[in-house]
C-alpha cells in the first residue's frame, strides 16, 4: 500500500484540490470573493504539499536502489510534476473569475 | 536487491532448469485443462473461450446499434421522410448510444483483457475464471433480452443518458424507461464483476519478476480501466436506482416541488458518463501501445510517459463531468474549475500520441493492415479531440450544446480512441485465436472504406450543427442548408457499413477457431501472449526480465514449452496458477483453481431473469429468479476455499511455494476489499445526494430526528463489529469449539439487521420519502444499507453451512476472514448513514 501512496500521492493531492475547489464554489455560489480566497487558499496549500511530495520523490530517485524502486521513484517525481502543475492550472479560475 | 515478501530473488537464476521433465506431466496438464464437449461447452469457464465469447457477443451489439444507426441515418437522409415515426426514431436513437456505450464499448474492452490478460502474464488463467464466466454470461443474456424490447416497443425513448423529468412517472408513463433503468444497472453488475476479476489479475497473477517496470502496458491500461470501473459506475447505478425508485414508489429525487433536483440526476450520470469515456479510450491506447512496437519493429519510444499518462487521466477524468452541464447555469466559478479540468485531461491524451508517432516516426512501419487501423484511427482521434478543446471552453459550448456539433465531436473521439484501434486488435492478434490469419488485401479495403466512411459521414456534421440541427430530432424542414450535409452524412455511414461489411466476409472465409494451433505470431511482437500455448495457457511460467522477452530471449519460447519454468505441471493435481506479490511480482503461493461448472451460468440467467422480469411487473417469478440466482452463487462458492493434500509443493527448480494462504496477502481478501470499494462508492454517491439537495432545496429541509434516536443502533453495529471479529479470533484459538467461533461470527452478522430495524424505526417516524427529497435520500441510505444486511445474513447462513460439513480451516480460514471483513464494513457503514441522516440539519 505505501508504494501505491507514493506513487499517485501528486495525483491525490490533485484530486483533494479539484473536490475542494468544487465544494467552495458550491458552498458560496453568491459570495465570490469568499469563494476566491478560499480556493486560493487551498490551492497554495496543494502546492505546498505537491513541493513537498516532488521534493521527496526526486530524493528517492537519486538513492538509486534498484531498477524497480528507481522505476516508481521517477514516475512518482513526474507525477507530482503534473500534478503540480494541473493544481496551478486548476487554480486559475479562483483568481480570474 | 530489495524484497517485497522475503522471496530471495537469486532464485530466480535457477530458471531456465536443465534437467528434462517427467514423464506423462504434460498429459496430466491438458488432462486438468481439458474442455467438456457437446452442449457441456456451456459450462466452461477457461479465458480462451469466455474471452472469445465475450468479444463475439460485443461485436454482435457493435453490429445491431450500428443498424439502428443506418436506419437513422437513412431517415435523416432528406426532410420530412416518413421511414421512421417519431416515437420509434427515439426507440433507435436512445438504444443506438445505449447499446454503443453499454453492450459494445466497455464489454469490448473487458472482453480483450479476458482473452489476452492471462497470456500476456503468463498465467494460466485469471484468478476468478467462473467470476469471468458470470459476467459474461449475465451481460449476454441480459443484454439480448434488453435489445429485445425494441421488437415489442417497448424500447427505452429517453436518450442514452435519460433525463428526469423526461423520464420520469408523469412524461415517460409506459414501461419504457424501466427497460433501460433495470437493464443498465444489472449490465454493471456483470462490468464491476469483470473489473474485480481484472484488478486482481494484473496485480496477483503476473509471472514471477514481472515488475511494475515490466508490466506490459496493456495490463497497466486494464489496471487503470477496472479501476476507473470501480469508482464509477457505482455513480449510475445509484442515479438509476433513485430514478427507479421515484417512478416505483415515488420518492422524489428529482422532483423540484418536493425537495429534489432533476440536476441530480446529471451529476451522478455524468459522474460515470465521462470517466466512461476514458474507460473506453485507455484500454484501446494500451491495446495500440502494445501493437505499435511490433508494427513499427521497434520499442515503444515514452513507455513510462505513457504509463504516466494513463494515471493522470484517471484521476483528472473524474473532475470533468459538469463540463456536460455548462448550459444549466452552475455558479460561474465551478464552471471556471471544470472547463481548466476538461482542458487539462486532454494532455496526458496528448502525451500517449506524440509517444505514438515519435515511435512509428524511429521505427521501420510496414504498410499492413493493423498498422493502417492504428494511423487511421490516430488522425481521427486527434480530430476528435481537437473538437474536445473546443467544447471545453464554455462560450463554444453554449453554442453548440445539444447540437450535431457535439454528435460529431463524440464519434470522432469513440470511432478514432476506441473503434479503430479495436479493428486494429482483430487483425493483430487473429493469430492467437484462429488457425488462419484474416486477408491483407481484404483488411486493407476494409480500412479505406471504414476510413472514407466516418469522414463523409461525421465531418459534415460539424457544420450542420453549426447550422443549428438539434441532435436527437427525427426529421426537419426542406429548403434549408440541412438537406446536403445530412444526405452526404447518409452516404459516408453507408460507405462505413460497407467497410464493415467487408469484414465480415473476410472473418467469414478466414477465421477458424482455435486455443492451440493459432496462425501465430504474423506481426512479430515481443510480448508473452505470443509463447506456444494450450488450454492452459504457457506450459510453464517464465521469469521475466525485460519488456519484451521474445525479443530480448531467442530460446524463451522453447524453455517454457519443455516446461523449463515455474509450475512446469500440476502439483496439487488441480488446476492452479502462481499468485505473485503486486509490486515485484515475487511468487506467494500456488492457488487452486476452479474448473468447468454449470452454476455462473444458471446464477447469470437468474440475475438477468430477476432484472427483466421485474421491469415489466412480474413479482413473484422475478423473486423466484432471483432466489434462483442466489442459490446458484452459493453452489459454486461451496467448492472453493479447499484445502490441496499438500501444504507445500514443488513449483520448480525446488522452490517450495504453501497451496493455502489466508490473510491480507490473498486474492480473496484483494477481491473482498475491491467490492467494498464499490460499496463505499454507492455509500458516497448518496452523501452527496444528501449534501447536495441540502445545498440545493433549504426549504424542503426538515429538522432530522435527534441524534440521540440513534443510539440504539449504533450499539447494536458496535456488538455486531465486535462479534465478528471476536470469531475470526478464536477461529485460532485452540481451546474453542468447532462452532463457536462461526457463532460469534454468525451472530455478528445476524446483529446488523436489528440495529438497521431501530435505526429505520427512528429515521421513519420523521422523515417521509414521498413528501421530500431529504426524506428519499434517507431511505435510500437505509435501503443501501438493508441491501448489506441481507448479504451479511446469507454470508452468516453460509457460513453456518460450511461449519456443519466441518469445510472452516484452523487456525485461519479464508471464509471466516471475508465474512469478518464485510459485517465489519457493514456495521461501520450503517453507523456512518445513521449519523449523517442526523446531523444534517438545516431547518429553519
Amino acid at each position: 500500500m505505501r508504494t501505491w501512496v507514493f506513487l499517485l500521492g501528486g495525483m491525490v493531492v490533485w484530486t483533494v484540490h479539484f473536490f475542494g475547489a468544487y465544494g467552495i464554489a458550491s458552498i458560496f455560489p453568491e459570495r465570490v470573493l469568499i469563494a476566491k480566497l478560499l480556493a486560493g487558499g487551498l490551492t497554495l496549500a496543494c502546492l505546498a504539499a505537491l513541493a513537498w511530495l516532488a521534493r521527496r520523490s526526486w530524493a528517492a530517485f537519486n538513492r538509486k536502489e534498484d531498477a524497480v524502486s528507481d522505476w516508481i521513484a521517477l514516475l512518482a517525481s513526474l507525477l507530482n510534476a503534473v500534478a503540480l502543475v494541473a493544481v496551478f492550472w486548476q487554480g486559475f479560475p479562483a483568481l480570474l473569475a | 536487491m530489495t524484497s517485497e515478501t522475503g522471496f530471495d530473488p537469486e532464485l530466480y537464476k535457477r530458471f531456465p532448469v536443465r534437467e528434462d521433465r517427467p514423464e506423462g506431466e504434460l498429459e496430466e496438464l491438458e488432462r486438468l485443462w481439458e474442455q467438456p464437449k457437446g452442449w457441456a461447452r456451456l459450462t466452461i469457464v477457461n479465458n480462451n473461450y469466455v474471452g472469445l465469447w465475450y468479444v463475439a457477443a460485443a461485436f454482435l451489439f457493435f453490429l445491431l446499434a450500428g443498424i439502428l444507426a443506418l436506419v437513422m441515418r437513412v431517415q435523416l437522409a432528406l426532410p420530412l421522410q416518413g421511414i421512421l415515426p417519431q416515437e420509434t426514431y427515439n426507440q433507435f436513437f436512445t438504444m443506438h448510444g445505449t447499446v454503443m456505450m453499454f453492450l459494445f464499448a466497455v464489454p469490448m474492452m473487458e472482453a480483450l483483457g479476458v482473452m489476452l490478460l492471462p497470456q500476456m502474464l503468463a498465467a494460466r488463467d485469471l484468478p476468478f475464471p467462473r467470476l469471468s464466466a458470470y459476467a459474461f454470461w449475465a451481460y449476454f443474456v441480459g443484454g439480448i433480452s434488453f435489445f429485445a424490447s425494441l421488437f415489442v416497443g417497448l424500447a427505452p425513448n429517453g436518450g442514452w443518458f435519460m433525463y428526469p423529468p423526461l423520464t420520469g412517472k408523469a412524461f415517460s408513463p409506459g414501461i419504457n424507461a424501466d427497460f433501460w433503468l433495470l437493464g443498465i444497472g444489472f449490465i454493471e453488475i456483470s462490468a464491476i464483476a469483470g473489473a474485480i476479476e481484472i484488478i486482481v489479475g494484473v496485480l496477483r497473477t503476473r509471472a514471477p519478476n514481472m515488475t511494475l517496470d515490466k508490466m506490459p502496458i496493456f495490463a497497466w491500461g486494464m489496471l487503470v480501466f477496472a479501476s476507473m470501473i470501480i469508482i464509477a459506475f457505482p455513480a449510475v447505478i445509484m442515479c438509476t436506482l433513485f430514478l427507479e425508485l421515484e417512478r416505483a414508489f415515488n420518492w422524489p429525487f428529482f422532483d423540484p416541488t418536493r425537495g429534489g433536483d432533476p440536476l441530480l440526476w446529471q451529476h451522478l450520470f455524468w459522474f460515470f458518463g465521462h470517466p466512461e469515456v476514458y474507460i473506453i479510450f485507455l484500454p484501446a491506447a494500451a491495446l495500440v501501445s502494445m501493437m505499435i512496437p511490433a508494427l513499427a519493429r521497434t520499442t515503444l519510444i515514452g513507455h513510462d510517459l505513457i504509463v504516466l499518462a494513463f494515471l493522470a487521466t484517471a484521476f483528472i477524468s473524474f473532475g470533468v463531468w459538469s463540463h456536460h452541464m455548462f448550459a444549466t447555469g452552475m455558479p460561474r466559478l465551478s464552471v471556471g474549475f471544470f472547463a481548466a479540468a476538461s482542458m487539462a485531461v486532454s494532455v496526458p491524451a496528448g502525451i500517449q500520441v506524440f509517444s505514438w508517432i515519435a515511435t512509428f516516426a524511429s521505427g521501420k512501419p510496414r504498410h499492413n493492415t493493423p498498422t493502417l487501423f492504428v494511423l487511421g484511427g490516430l488522425v481521427i482521434f486527434v480530430m476528435g479531440g481537437l473538437t474536445g478543446v473546443m467544447v471545453a471552453m464554455v462560450p463554444f459550448d453554449w453554442q453548440v450544446h445539444d447540437t450535431y456539433f457535439i454528435v460529431a465531436h463524440l464519434h470522432y473521439v469513440l470511432i478514432g480512441g476506441a473503434l479503430f484501434p479495436v479493428f486494429a486488435v482483430f487483425y493483430y492478434w487473429i493469430g492467437m485465436t484462429s488457425s488462419r490469419p484474416l486477408s491483407e488485401r481484404l483488411g486493407k479495403w476494409t480500412f479505406w472504406l471504414m476510413f472514407v466512411g466516418v469522414h463523409v459521414t461525421f465531418l459534415p456534421m460539424h457544420i450542420t450543427g453549426f447550422m443549428g440541427m438539434p441532435r436527437r430530432v427525427y426529421t426537419y424542414l426542406p429548403g434549408g442548408d440541412l438537406t446536403f450535409t445530412n444526405f452526404l452524412s447518409t452516404v459516408g455511414a453507408f460507405v462505413l457499413a460497407a467497410g464493415v461489411l467487408l469484414f465480415l466476409v473476410d472473418l467469414a472465409r478466414n477465421f477458424r477457431f482455435t486455443v492451440n494451433k493459432g496462425a501465430g505470431n504474423t506481426y512479430g511482437g515481443g510480448t508473452l501472449e505470443w509463447l506456444p500455448t494450450g488450454l492452459y495457457s504457457a506450459r510453464s511460467i517464465p521469469v521475466v526480465k525485460s519488456r519484451y522477452p521474445l525479443w530480448d530471449d531467442p530460446d524463451i519460447s522453447r524453455d517454457v514449452e519443455e516446461g523449463r519454468y515455474f509450475l512446469p505441471g500440476a502439483p496439487t493435481g488441480n488446476r492452479e496458477t502462481l499468485i505473485t506479490s503486486p509490486v515485484r511480482a515475487e511468487p506467494q503461493y500456488v492457488q487452486i483453481m476452479p474448473g468447468p461448472s454449470v452454476w455462473p451460468l444458471f446464477s447469470a440467467v437468474g440475475t438477468a431473469g430477476f432484472f427483466l422480469l421485474l421491469t415489466i411487473e412480474a413479482y413473484i417469478p422475478s423473486f423466484a429468479s432471483g432466489i434462483l440466482a442466489v442459490l446458484c452463487v452459493l453452489r459454486w462458492m461451496w467448492d472453493t476455499d479447499r484445502v490441496a493434500a499438500a501444504e507445500e509443493v514443488d513449483v520448480g527448480a525446488g522452490i517450495m511455494l504453501p497451496t493455502y494462504v489466508t490473510g491480507r496477502s490473498t486474492h480473496g481478501w484483494w477481491a473482498m476489499v475491491i467490492l467494498l470499494i464499490v460499496v463505499f462508492m454507492l455509500f458516497l454517491m448518496t452523501l452527496f445526494s444528501y449534501l447536495y439537495l441540502f445545498g440545493v432545496q433549504p426549504d424542503f429541509w426538515q429538522e432530522p430526528p435527534a441524534l440521540s434516536t440513534g443510539f440504539v443502533a449504533l450499539g447494536l453495529y458496535g456488538a455486531a463489529a465486535g462479534f465478528a471479529w471476536l470469531g475470526r479470533r478464536l477461529l485460532a484459538r485452540e481451546k474453542s469449539t468447532l462452532w463457536s467461533p462461526s457463532t460469534a461470527s454468525i451472530v455478528g452478522a445476524l446483529l446488523l439487521l436489528p440495529a438497521l430495524i431501530a435505526d429505520y424505526w427512528s429515521v421513519s417516524a420523521v422523515l417521509d420519502p414521498v413528501m421530500s427529497g431529504q426524506g428519499a435520500v434517507a431511505h435510500a441510505f437505509l435501503a443501501n444499507q438493508m441491501m448489506l444486511v441481507l448479504i451479511a445474513a446469507l454470508m452468516a447462513l453460509y457460513l453456518g453451512a460450511r461449519t456443519a460439513r466441518n469445510l472452516v480451516i484452523r487456525p485461519r480460514n479464508n471464509t471466516v476472514d471475508l465474512v469478518t471483513l464485510f459485517v465489519v464494513y457493514t456495521a461501520v457503514q450503517g453507523s456512518a448513514s445513521a449519523l449523517i441522516i442526523r446531523l444534517v440539519s438545516g431547518a429553519g
